[in-house]
């Protein structure tokens, strides 16, 4: 996997989070907003690997690529801050348990750094709370040394 | 209109009984099978009825977790939909076990009778956690009919709620896995897990949709649901086009651009057309899971389509059934609120919770350290999907009795409590001793029948006789292997000399480990010259 492909997937992640729970927007319209973003992460991990990687390597990436933008979408909320970017810490942690589960009976090592970081961010959550920026600063530098982990 | 419906239901049951005979008398040849996979429809049956058991938990534990305040105004349908459904799904692995008697193999019991139950494959996870699931899933539902008499009931509710949002997510998940880690590729997707959860709910969505529609009452909230769930389940199938080729318009016909004429004033509006749209997305769930589960299009025989019948007559007998019961205890069952429900007298206390969490983590952590020490194999992280179905069912079964203490006097629930002990251990003490394992059929009649005076060809009989286990080019059948026995050994020229062609006849005539003997099947001298043919295969395949 290249690291400048890594990089730009993060950034490309980042990108909607801001803009996912703004307005007044209808839930299908919601839901079709999440849809869309989905979307754009399968689109660009196909081309950025195609066939040149094993499958194997990729199969999640676009759902690990929606979790970071749903992580980085809560530390823009206005109200329960930190219960929802605990939901969305969750949700990766899901992501990245499971389909690494999975891809270990195809002798893919089950690397555990990046769930005990998951982990750790799940505790450290009601951090969110406290009306400060930096906490949200500090949030959204982690969710990026994860994503580079992971 | 429910007694009717109950009654189609009661109808519907009796092709299913003689569907049902059929296959438990014909076993797995009786419906069509994907030579490929050895799946047929009995497992895509199984995945689409899961998935729509989802909707109970999902409108009465999640959206009471999250305090989401309509969610109960159909909490008693959506509840009872998932008990009646669990049934239905739980007769479709019980049908494609073959054996479906021998089930209490799928109990993670370690190394029993010199058989090892295999507790890294996900069906023995799907049974503990779908049983799990089915057990909570009806002390939730007694728990909310109880709590509309005696509103002290409802503070256990939310609780319970909390147990059983993990734990849905959790049973679809492992569902998920059946698929995940075997050695098809058409079924490799790390990506499965929230795939199928996805599915699960936007299928459980439309169930819950058409029996509020047959409750003659309109929730707009589904609707939008629906329509949410049509947009993000599409990604998926999109992803498992651009990675697999993998296109099937049928279900995005009917499981997208049908309902999208939701977004339209006039048709949403129209009763018959929200029953039909919401109709088509499950019809859509299904033929996706259908075309999941068999990629290739098979000669289906009576029996695969006589599983449609037996799915809708049990599950309208079922949840029709307990529906027209719940109105006769005066269950109040489709009302705008339950005030009772949504202001609990009193809270639970937080020390209560905590201890019955603890007591599922002890209990199942119990359980681990003796199957590690039984099985040091078994590696730590492959304990997890099996453990917390574990720990949400003791804590579940904690909470549930506390809760149910105040029926009745402390002296009768203890004499309960021990009488299911004693039958709990009773059960437990059998299914760990079980019953004679040997065929009960004369070995001696076999052998005069089955061996011919003439060896036969080894590499016909390599064929017929082995490569089930050990694969036509002596690399093993992976999934069949990975799925009964936990480490296959190795099949090397290497081992094979060290084992010596006399040694290997032996063992192929009287069996070794999980390796079954042979003898009255094949003549010494047929073993002798499979022996060699393995040689042969080790050499070339290695």
């Amino acid at each position: 996997m290249n690291a400048l492909v890594n990089l730009l997937a993060c950034a490309l992640a980042m990108l909607p989070a801001p803009f996912l729970w703004q307005g007044r927007l209808p839930l299908p319209l919601r839901g079709a907003v999440l849809g869309a973003a989905l979307l754009c992460f399968e689109v660009f991990s196909v081309l950025s690997f195609g066939n040149a990687e094993p499958y194997a390597l990729y199969e999640m990436y676009p759902l690990e690529m929606f979790a970071l933008c749903l992580c980085v979408s809560t530390l823009l909320l206005k109200r329960r801050r930190a219960f929802f970017a605990a939901l969305a810490q969750g949700f990766w942690l899901w992501v990245e348990f499971f389909g690494r589960l999975s891809l270990s009976y195809r002798n893919v090592p089950f690397d555990y750094l990046p769930l005990a970081l998951l982990v750790a961010g799940l505790a450290f959550s009601p951090l969110l709370n406290v009306r400060r920026f930096d906490a949200r600063l500090y949030f959204a530098v982690f969710w990026a040394g994860v994503w580079i982990v992971a | 209109m429910f007694r009717a419906l109950f009654a189609i239901g009661l109808l519907l049951c009796i092709p299913a009984a003689c569907v049902l005979d059929t296959a438990l008398s014909a076993g797995p040849a009786s419906w069509a099978v994907d030579q490929s996979t050895f799946w047929g429809t009995p497992v895509s049956n199984f995945v689409f009825w899961i998935g729509l058991a989802h909707a109970g938990t999902f409108f009465s534990a999640i959206l009471c977790a999250l305090s989401v305040r309509w969610g109960r105004r159909i909490a008693f349908p959506a509840e009872i939909s998932t008990v009646a459904a669990i049934p239905v799904a739980a007769i479709f692995p019980l049908v494609h076990l073959g054996i479906p008697l021998r089930f209490y193999f799928l109990f993670p019991l370690g190394v029993v009778r010199n058989l090892y139950v295999n507790a890294e494959s996900p069906l023995v996870w799907d049974f503990v956690a779908i049983g799990a699931y089915f057990a909570l899933s009806v002390i939730f539902l007694a728990l909310h009919a109880l709590s509309v008499k005696r509103p002290e009931f409802g503070a256990y509710r939310k609780p319970f709620a909390w147990i059983l949002f993990p734990l849905v997510l959790w049973v679809h998940t492992l569902v998920s896995l059946d698929f995940a880690v075997t050695c098809q590729s058409a079924w490799h997707g790390a990506y499965l897990p929230v795939y199928f959860i996805i599915g699960a709910l936007y299928s459980g969505v439309a169930l819950v949709l058409i029996l509020c529609e047959v409750e003659h009452r309109r929730i707009r909230h589904l609707e939008e649901l629906l329509l949410t769930g049509s947009w993000i389940i599409l990604p998926f199938w999109i992803w498992e086009f651009l990675c697999k080729g993998v296109w099937n318009p049928g279900v995005l016909l009917f499981g997208f651009l049908f309902p999208q004429f939701l977004w339209i004033k006039s048709v949403r509006n129209t009763r018959l057309a929200r029953v039909a749209l919401a109709f088509s997305a499950v019809l859509a769930m299904w033929m996706e899971r259908l075309h999941f589960v068999m990629p290739r299009p098979l000669d289906w025989t009576s029996v695969d389509y006589g599983w449609l019948v037996l799915g809708a007559g049990v599950f309208l007998s079922l949840y029709f059934g307990l529906r027209l019961w719940f109105q006769k205890q005066n269950v109040p069952v489709c009302t705008p609120a339950f005030s009772a429900v949504d202001r609990p007298a009193h809270a639970l206390p937080r020390r209560s919770v905590l201890f019955a969490w603890c007591a599922g983590f002890a209990v199942t952590l119990a359980w681990v350290l003796w199957f590690k020490w039984r099985v040091p194999a078994m590696p730590w992280v492959r304990f997890i999907p099996i453990a917390f179905p574990a720990i949400a069912f003791v804590a579940g079964l904690v909470l549930s009795a506390r809760a149910f203490s105040g029926l009745v006097s402390r002296k009768v629930l203890f004499a309960v409590c021990a009488l299911l002990g004693i039958v709990a251990g009773v059960l437990c003490a059998a299914v760990y001793r079980g019953g004679d394992t040997l065929y009960v059929e004369p070995r001696a009649e076999i052998a005069s029948e089955a061996v011919p005076a003439e060896p036969r060809d080894a590499a016909l009989l390599w064929r017929t006789r082995c490569a089930a286990c050990h694969g036509e080019d002596g690399n093993r059948n992976y999934k069949f292997v990975r799925e009964f026995f936990p480490l296959p050994t190795e099949f090397s020229a290497e081992r094979l000399d060290s084992l010596g062609t006399d040694s290997l006849a032996k063992v192929i005539l009287d069996g070794r480990n999980y390796m079954s003997p042979q003898r009255g099947r094949i003549s010494e001298t047929e073993a002798h010259n499979l022996a060699v043919y393995m040689r042969f295969l080790a050499g070339g395949a290695k």
